[in-house]
């Protein structure tokens, strides 16, 4: 066994300060020992099961008046051993674990694992076309619904609650369309390696379009309500700053690393009509970037 | 009932049908000059930058349209620095975990995907250590991110980062014992009751013929 | 509930029973234990986007446990959140009422490993199961409303120690699972 940490023994100092092990049920001890250390400030848990958290996690919060000085993450309230169990199953069955790990967007994890898995099969040019341009199809739709709950719940913590509302509204007409192609509103296992399960039903395209004209003028009432609101800028513009360096050093990626204001894009093309298809969705992005005035 | 052939495992729990086959296992060579796009650029930038690479790098890999350089854990953090600085791979997706019983001397591997922005390219440094020696300095100097995934691969694997800010667990309860992913770490299940039959864990199964 | 003991049961009792039931069941109040998957569909119900659970008086989700009547178990219960799980329930003031949301929280579902508990009745009482993966929004209100049918019908008093008794009775000289003849069997 390797070197085996005492569970029971108190707080140790390190270069981080210091460390606490907890094991449940010993908030008292903990709060007296952070306590005895710090004058004058509050320390509040707020645990793993709080409705802002969306989820399980645990953040120790060190207050001073309503400002959150230090926080301490305690993360694994949700560790499943999901790697572990795939290990006793087929390749085609182990998309169903992937794509439970991160609900919000159950395709992008599929896609992920059938990439890799392709990869190592060495079948990677051997995937439809077809295939290929589905499986961009339902993650951009995978992508606005998970960005609706994030839109929603994040404007839920504000204390917005209609934007929430206008959100998942927007939410159950993609997971309709989930519905219609794959058969399950959330966690389908719609991609699998080599391709996908199977084609699209007729009408699907037809339906995707009319859902897309709907919801361009849908999110025009989420638009109205925050874009421009005083006490959403208030509440979000300058809130949480992290620069170019703070995210390469934290090895962060996607919108947040965007907002640093570097223009990469990264996109992996690995067949030609994805190639077209994302070309097309960058110069429309790179569209919408230059015509709203920021 | 025992039938032959192809598929269908004894004896594991493995269900997936290609219990039969025989894989042969993975080259442990170096791959060979030249590797192909940008990786020739990326060893040479290396070894111009780092005197000490033949040393440092134990194996060069490419397989499967991918590099991955091999390096010795006393070297980590200097060619680390190096590819970071130098080379402009800022960006560490991570530490990663791998665990092979079969090995001996060199049962824990650890894996950091790099990756530059500046000149979009990616590559990987795998790290060996054997069981009973299990140490690997940290890189938390070098990237900041790898700060908790050094603690998930501790939490996970058992791998003791050398010079970390608070190694300890971070997925597991803090009382834990035991390593979970490790081979040799049961899946843990329990079996299942029907109706007048038991369906075993998924570890323990029968396979199904 | 001191004066319907003293009161022989029969027509006072039922009537109380029947209106206890009748004001518990209509303004339940879930307390917010989302935790994987299945938070997401509860979030669907309780948005009223499509399905809504106001209708029921339930869309006050309280953040606090003392002030919710029903715990909603929706999603994999890990075996560190396992205490916290059951301190959130203990935290909850009588009557209360569990429902196992999805296939996770009833069995342990698809993960039947070390890191998940084999479903939330080793943690907590639970008075309905509902299955799937995660079970649609729909499915989440019939078995609210199946366990509203139950809560109104529940009985108070001598009435309900009547009812415990037959119960354990009946759980003592059932047939048990391994004895059963199934489709495996």
């Amino acid at each position: 066994m390797t070197t085996f940490i005492d569970p029971y023994s108190s707080s140790r100092e390190t270069t981080e300060g210091t460390v606490f092990s907890v094991t449940g049920g010993d908030w008292n001890e903990l709060v007296t020992e952070i306590g005895a250390t710090k004058e004058e400030r509050i320390v509040v848990n707020m645990g793993p099961q709080h409705p802002s958290t969306h989820g399980v996690l645990r953040l120790v919060l060190e207050l001073e008046g309503e400002t959150v000085t230090e926080v301490r993450c305690g993360i694994g309230y949700l560790h499943t051993g999901i790697e572990k169990n795939i290990e006793y199953r087929s390749w085609t069955q182990g998309v169903t674990f992937v794509t439970r790990m991160d609900y919000l967007s159950p395709l992008f994890n599929e896609t992920a694992y059938c990439l890799a898995t392709e990869k190592l099969l060495g079948i990677t040019n051997d995937v439809p076309e077809r295939a290929s341009a589905i499986r961009v199809l339902m993650m951009e739709l995978n992508r606005i619904s998970s960005h609706m709950v994030a839109l929603g719940t994040g404007a839920l913590e504000l204390g917005a609650i209609t934007p929430m509302f206008f959100a998942f509204r927007e939410r159950e007409r993609v997971l309709d369309i989930f519905e219609m192609i794959s058969g399950l509103r959330m966690n389908m296992a719609y991609i699998r390696p080599g391709g996908v399960q199977q084609d699209l039903p007729a009408g699907a395209t037809q339906k995707i379009r009319e859902t897309v004209k709907e919801m361009r003028k849908a999110f025009k009432d989420n638009a109205t309500l925050l874009i421009g609101n005083s006490i959403w800028m208030k509440r979000t513009e300058g809130i949480g700053y992290l620069d170019l360096a703070g995210c390469t050093t934290l090895g962060i990626t996607g919108p947040v690393l965007r907002s640093t204001g570097l223009l990469g894009i990264f996109v992996r093309l690995n067949h030609i009509a994805v190639t077209k298809i994302m070309i097309l969705m960058l110069l429309q992005q790179i569209h919408a970037m230059c015509t709203v005035d920021s | 009932m025992s039938d032959h052939g192809m598929f269908g495992a004894a004896g594991t729990g493995d269900t997936s049908g290609y219990g039969g086959l025989v894989r042969t296992p993975a080259a442990t060579g170096s791959s060979e000059r030249p590797y192909g796009s940008y990786f020739d650029d990326v060893a040479d930038d290396l070894e111009r930058a780092y005197p000490g690479f033949s040393d440092a790098i134990e194996r060069v890999v490419v397989d499967r349209g991918e590099l991955t350089l091999h390096v010795k854990r006393e070297k980590l953090v200097e060619v680390s620095k190096i590819l970071r600085d130098s080379l402009k791979f800022e960006m560490c997706m991570g530490v990663s975990g791998v665990h092979y019983p079969e090995q001996s001397g060199r049962e824990l591997h650890a894996v950091y995907p790099l990756l530059s922005i500046t000149n979009n390219r990616r590559i990987r440094l795998e790290v060996s250590v054997p069981d009973n020696d299990a140490h690997i300095p940290s890189v938390v100097e070098v990237w900041a991110g790898n700060n908790w995934h050094e603690r998930e691969t501790f939490d996970m694997f058992g791998i003791i980062f050398d010079g970390h800010p608070g190694l300890t667990r971070i997925l597991m309860p803090d009382d834990w014992q035991g390593h979970p992913q490790r081979k040799d770490y049961a899946l843990g299940g329990i079996s299942v009751e029907y109706k007048g039959a038991t369906i075993p864990a998924p570890d323990e199964r029968r396979s199904y013929r | 509930m001191g004066l319907e003991e003293k009161l022989p049961s029969g027509f006072v009792l039922t009537t109380v029973e029947k209106l206890a039931g009748y004001m518990r069941k209509n303004s339940l109040w879930p307390a917010t234990f989302g935790l994987a998957c299945c938070a997401i569909e509860m979030m669907a119900v309780g948005s009223a986007a499509k399905y809504d659970i106001s209708r029921f008086g339930m869309e006050v989700f309280r953040a606090s446990p003392r002030q919710a009547d029903l715990m909603i178990v929706a999603g994999r219960v890990s075996n560190k959140m396992a205490p916290v799980l059951r301190q959130i329930y203990d935290q909850m003031a009588a009557p209360k009422w569990v429902l196992a949301m999805g296939a996770c929280a009833s069995s342990g579902g698809m993960f039947n490993n070390y890191a998940i508990v084999q479903g939330v009745d080793h943690v907590v009482p639970v008075d309905i199961y509902l299955p799937g993966c995660p079970p649609r929004p729909e499915m989440l209100m019939d078995a609210i409303l199946k366990l509203h049918t139950s809560i109104y019908d529940e009985k108070l008093g001598p009435n309900r120690e009547a009812v415990i008794k037959s119960v354990e009775e009946a759980a003592l000289n059932a047939l048990p699972t391994h004895q059963m003849k199934g489709l495996l069997a």
